[in-house]
């Protein structure tokens, strides 16, 4: 009970006066504008994916009208067609930008070679493409943590300077419950302050229609902020205990968001990208390009040596020299870009261990992955738009072969099989396990930093 | 005299005391990282594109002989060039890739975009010098204004200074000087020693990078002045620094994206979709195959009822018709985006000299080249390069030469750069507004430390 009464009176310090109305009032104009400009986004991708899904069948319709001109020439012609695929819209893209803002939306898997087009980040303005957005994932990140400092940075140390934490322990009280009341008051006013005005916006964002089927991504998102905030609360405490003076703990703990909100994600994302280096895409592109070369002139002598042999080749010939060549330039473009996927895969995975080093970054891997804006999703995207671009290519051959003679319908085209990797419950659980261990980590550092805490006002 | 002794006396306090390694080894280790990942990365892929589109070039002038039409078919790849620094300040060359290939049939030729080369890295930003410089130093040297006046009074110091003839604007100005340029010297000196311990990568154009340079002195002196109005205005050393720290919160982290986000708010970005530009584009481009082909039986006596436009005009001018149609589509499809990106830029002239940080940052990639003017101007250049391209080869068509061998009259694609005086002449402003923060910071500063309590 002791515990329950310390908490109600830190939660009445932190929130009383003009310092708790500021917060509040502050978040929730943050949140207000987070939550508009995530809503924008996902009405953004939405109609953008509509307009190309709508050209897509204007631009398919006309290469499939070219079967009456031509049937066996349509492999040709389908590998020539500037076919744009259009990548479909995040669960909840209004949660988190993640990846989406500087990922292409569009794939083209015209040549030989797919093409993930100009990201959306051309599009911005300076300030946009430098900063990155204002989601709500992001403002949980960065300014959440920063509220939630504001919010208990003087739990432990303002009592002291105030001269009052030694009037605590005239009753029969114990370090461990003094301390636990605090925690549990700050974390108290972080979700009073922080989490209800941002569950509210999320509320309202649902009822805008920013999550249709996406329930469990928001309610996810929801709980691994609960956990995130609770944690800077507790750490707020923590520094609180190991210091003197309030505004020690208030530079302390803006030291420790800066190195783990900023540095670390900044750094990790930098030290992966130079261990792991990927070739820009034009010279990936010009690698397959030359390497097709010699596929090209194999399949001149191979046509040539039919049509010696054969006069005029007939259309089924045809087909399978056709296949052969495409068989063998996939081949070639697989071989020129594994070195690049393999390093592709051992960032993503690299990715995933250096977000155990900040409860920030991994918050926000955990939130794109929760609104699909990751870049797993993307790449699967522009993995599933090559294969595509694949079938497109042979499909004309192969469907001959079987000995359809009719002009193909739309709907008999093979769809894009584009199965973006979801949050597993396991992988969402383990980003959760590691934001409540980071809570027990920060919990254990305030409890030895106020074992022997000096409890008379500074310099008394 | 006074003022040089009270700057040596600024300079041997920097020297003695512990913080001054603190702020070097900080500076040394993000400089380093960013120089890493920066300065080398863009020297070496500035090596890779190069040979690129050597071999792109190899590749087009090995060809055999063939048909004018056959030769418009190929891809010839067309790259933006390293920025002057582009190893400094990734700007928004982080996510586009800068490359262009040509296609006869494409009104959206493929842009690159490098987003998959490292999902998720611009969720958190690039950690480049523009970062360190910008986000950063900018904390170390608030915090370092912050000590100037309210640290010499808990210290007890601060009246006894006054026991010489010295007056209060003097005092400040120099210790304010003084703390800047030791502040700024090592600074510069981590650069130094980062930029060594990475091998010395090539950091572009010299004229620039002094520009650059002296950009982000003036930024931090700016932030050393406004920890030196927070010191003025607090009695207490803590007070001052929990200011320093939350208008640094403020004016960095929260500030621009703040701004990004209120100048798109009821102004979203109008719908681009290349799919929706390729599909006039092919409708167009089967007209005139049609129309030419009409033209070429008539030609042959198999028609006698050809087009009227056809009849009249011909084949070349009828291709000019639709090319100009097409011109005409591609620039109804990209105003809206051109008159939105106009109005952002308008409002956020507007917003940016609300914080220093946007106001660097934007004018630091304006400087280095990464700004999105330089990519537009790009792709405008290498537009008009495949125009030109396809009207040389068309020209060839239309003089009924049937097979075209001469590759290399196709001269290379040159990426012609900005004037240096229109890029000054753009970020004038930017700078103009830096040294308005940094004079009205050490204005604040100068006017409440005239009435400053010494005790």
């Amino acid at each position: 009970m002791l515990v329950l009464t310390i908490a109600r009176r830190q939660l009445r310090d932190a929130l009383a006066g003009p310092r708790g109305w500021l917060i509040i009032g502050f978040w929730s104009l943050l949140v207000a504008l987070a939550a508009g400009t995530g809503l924008a986004a996902a009405a953004d991708e939405r109609a953008a994916y509509a307009t190309g899904e709508a050209a897509k069948r204007e631009t398919y319709g006309r290469w499939l009208a070219t079967f009456e001109q031509d049937v066996y020439r349509t492999g040709q012609i389908g590998a020539q067609h500037p076919l744009v695929l259009h990548l479909p819209p995040a669960p909840a893209r209004a949660l988190a930008a993640g990846a989406a803002d500087a990922a292409g939306r569009w794939a083209q898997p015209a040549g030989y070679f797919v093409r993930e087009l100009e990201g959306r980040k051309g599009e911005l303005t300076p300030l946009g493409a430098l900063f990155g957005a204002l989601d709500p994932a992001g403002l949980v990140a960065v300014a959440g943590a920063l509220f939630a400092i504001a919010l208990g940075f003087d739990a432990v140390a303002g009592e002291k300077a105030r001269g009052t934490l030694a009037l605590h322990f005239v009753n029969p009280l114990g370090r461990g419950t003094f301390l636990a009341g605090k925690a549990l008051g700050v974390v108290g006013a972080a979700v009073l302050a922080l989490w209800l005005p941002l569950a509210l916006g999320l509320a309202g964002m649902a009822l805008a229609g920013a999550f249709p089927d996406a329930g469990m991504r928001v309610a996810g998102f929801a709980a691994a902020a609960l956990a995130y905030l609770a944690f800077w609360a507790v750490a707020a405490v923590a520094g609180s205990a190991a210091v003197r003076t309030p505004a020690a703990a208030f530079a302390g703990l803006a030291g420790l968001w800066l190195l783990l909100a900023i540095a670390v994600p900044k750094i990790a994302v930098a030290v992966i990208a130079a261990h792991h280096p990927v070739p820009p895409p034009a010279v990936l592109e010009q690698r397959v390009n030359t390497a097709l070369e010699a596929e090209k002139a194999a399949y001149q002598v191979s046509f040539d040596a039919l049509k010696a042999r054969v006069g005029k080749p007939a259309p089924a010939d045809l087909a399978r020299l056709r296949l052969a060549y495409w068989r063998g330039c996939f081949a070639r473009v697989d071989a020129v870009r594994a070195d690049a996927d393999a390093a592709l895969d051992a960032r993503q995975r690299a990715l995933v261990g250096a977000a155990a080093l900040s409860p920030a970054f991994g918050f926000q891997l955990l939130a794109a992955g929760l609104a699909g804006t990751d870049g797993a999703r993307h790449r699967a995207f522009v993995r599933a738009a090559d294969a595509y671009g694949r079938t497109l290519r042979t499909w004309p051959d192969e469907r001959m072969l079987g000995g359809a003679r009719t002009r193909p319908t739309w709907e008999e085209l093979p769809p894009l099989a584009y199965a973006p990797p979801g949050v597993t419950a396991r992988a969402y659980l383990g980003g959760l396990l590691a934001l409540l261990g980071a809570i027990a980590l920060a919990a254990a550092l305030a409890w030895l930093a106020f074992r022997r805490y000096d409890l008379r006002p500074h310099g008394a | 005299m006074t003022g040089l002794a009270i700057a040596r006396m600024e300079l041997l306090e920097a020297l003695r005391q512990p913080r001054s390694l603190a702020i070097a080894l900080v500076a040394l280790f993000f400089f380093a990282v960013a120089f890493h990942q920066g300065a080398a990365r863009v020297a070496g892929e500035a090596a890779l594109i190069d040979g690129a589109v050597a071999e792109n070039r190899r590749a087009w002038l090995a060809q055999k002989p063939q048909n004018p039409h056959g030769a418009a078919h190929f891809a010839v790849l067309l790259a933006k060039p390293p920025a002057p620094l582009g190893g400094l300040v990734i700007g928004v060359d982080g996510a586009l890739a800068g490359h262009v290939y040509t296609d006869a049939h494409r009104l959206v030729p493929a842009t690159g975009g490098r987003s998959a080369d490292l999902p998720f890295a611009e969720a958190v930003g690039t950690l480049d010098v523009a970062f360190v410089v910008g986000a950063v130093l900018p904390l170390l040297a608030v915090l370092l204004g912050s000590d100037l006046v309210a640290g010499e009074k808990e210290r007890g110091t601060l009246r006894l200074v006054f026991a010489n003839p010295v007056g209060r604007s003097r005092w400040l100005l120099v210790r304010w000087a003084g703390r800047t340029l030791t502040f700024l010297a090592l600074v510069a000196g981590a650069a130094g020693v980062a930029w060594l311990s990475q091998g010395a990568p090539p950091l572009g154009d010299a004229g620039r990078l002094a520009a650059f340079a002296g950009l982000s002195g003036l930024y931090l002196a700016a932030w050393v002045a406004i920890g030196a109005a927070c010191s003025a205005f607090a009695d207490r050393l803590a007070a001052a620094s929990v200011a320093a720290i939350a208008l640094w919160i403020g004016l960095v982290i929260v500030a621009p994206r703040v701004m990004a986000a209120v100048a798109e708010l009821g102004d979203p970005a109008p719908l681009t979709s290349p799919a929706r530009m390729n599909a006039r584009v092919e409708d167009l481009r089967l007209q005139r195959k049609q129309l030419a082909m009409v033209a070429a039986l008539k030609a042959k006596g198999a028609l006698k009822d050809a087009s009227a436009v056809v009849a009249a005009e011909g084949p070349a001018a009828v291709r000019e018709a639709i090319d100009a149609e097409a011109a005409r589509a591609r620039a109804r499809a990209e105003a809206p985006a051109e008159a939105w990106r106009a109005r952002q830029l308008g409002k956020l002239a507007w917003l940016a000299p609300l914080s220093p940080a946007a106001l660097y940052f934007q004018a630091a990639a304006g400087l280095a080249g990464t700004d999105g003017a330089r990519h537009a101007a790009f792709l405008a250049q290498a537009m008009a390069w495949r125009q030109a391209f396809l009207d040389q080869l068309n020209a060839l068509e239309d003089r009924k030469v049937s097979v075209f061998k001469d590759y290399a009259s196709v001269a290379p694609f040159a990426f012609t750069e900005a004037p240096a005086a229109e890029v000054w002449r753009d970020q004038a402003p930017r700078v103009g507004g830096l040294l308005a923060t940094g004079f009205l910071a050490l204005g604040l500063a100068l006017w409440r430390f005239r009435r400053y309590d010494l005790r």
